[in-house]
């Protein structure tokens, strides 16, 4: 069924269930450029854009959540893959950088949990942020990422255990 | 440390890594869309320029071949012409036959070999 504002070569995608995930795609936009918000932006712009053309064509064999995630992700993967290289470096080597302030409690506090889930590998940092902050099961958070649901799984349970146990540390009064 | 906690602590610290916010959906779009408008036209300018290109192309090549082939035909047909309107023809004659012919089912030509027999058997 075609939607009032659906895309004209994506007739699956509305532009008003794009508007209400904006937000979320955001966030893993922003996660995928190292929390740089012009290539976040940039890497949202080039995501409606696969959309608006029909490259990359939903045909409502996922959720579109999964899907427009998934999308996000590959733009990273190819094209944002030299420039994420260029930003680690420049984190690496730069140590002003952080986005937090230390003195804000709160951000503080968000800033040690932020730490123990960057230690994490990659494939653990992503389905923590998919499952645990963009709210998906493990399946679709497994379909973004490109992996299997069994792989997808192992990755959860480690990234969980992981986190607990950096958690804990973190606040050992609790 | 049981998931919603984990899940409830995350999601604070991934709101205060995006303290600058989300930007507008509709910027986004609108951006997005002029991108995506601006790059079908370029793919269709760049079309029309391939396509006139390789019209012209085509139309080169016909044009620069075509007065070689002509010719060339032109050539074929008067050599031919000449050749018809001057070359006669006659139907052979058997000038050079040998003069003498026999009727090989009136006479039997005679072959130089023996008659003669031995035991049987033709020497």
């Amino acid at each position: 069924m075609r939607d009032h504002d659906a895309l004209e070569n994506n007739p699956h995608v509305s532009k008003t269930e794009l508007e209400v995930i904006h937000s979320q795609l955001f966030g893993w936009a922003l996660s995928r450029c190292s929390f740089d918000e012009a290539n976040a932006e940039d890497l949202m712009q080039q995501a409606y854009v696969e959309l608006l053309s029909g490259r990359a064509r939903f045909d409502n064999k996922s959720t579109l959540k999964t899907f427009v995630f998934g999308v996000v992700q590959n733009l990273a993967r190819s094209g944002f893959r030299r420039h994420n290289k260029h930003l680690r470096l420049v984190d690496k080597f730069t140590t002003d950088q952080n986005e937090f302030t230390e003195d804000n409690h709160d951000h503080g506090n968000s800033k040690t949990v932020w730490e123990a889930v960057v230690t994490l590998p990659q494939r653990q940092r992503d389905i923590t942020e998919l499952v645990f902050i963009r709210d998906m099961t493990i399946e679709e958070a497994s379909a973004v990422m490109g992996v299997s649901l069994g792989t997808g799984r192992v990755h959860y349970d480690r990234a969980k255990k992981a986190l607990a146990e950096k958690l804990a540390e973190l606040n050992p009064e609790e | 440390m049981n998931e919603e906690e984990i899940r409830e602590r995350l999601k604070q610290a991934a709101d205060a890594a995006q303290k600058d916010g989300t930007p507008s959906f509709d910027e986004t779009w609108v951006v997005a869309e002029t991108q995506f408008v601006q790059s079908r036209s370029r793919f269709r300018r760049f079309s029309g320029l391939t396509a006139a290109a390789a019209v012209i192309a085509i139309l080169a090549i016909t044009v620069a071949l075509w007065p070689a082939q002509q010719a060339e035909l032109a050539d074929d047909y008067f050599i031919a012409d000449a050749l018809l309107n001057t070359t006669s023809w006659t139907a052979p004659s058997d000038a050079l036959m040998p003069e003498h012919q026999f009727d090989i089912y009136q006479e039997i030509p005679l072959l130089d070999g023996s008659t003669n027999t031995y035991e049987g058997t033709l020497l």
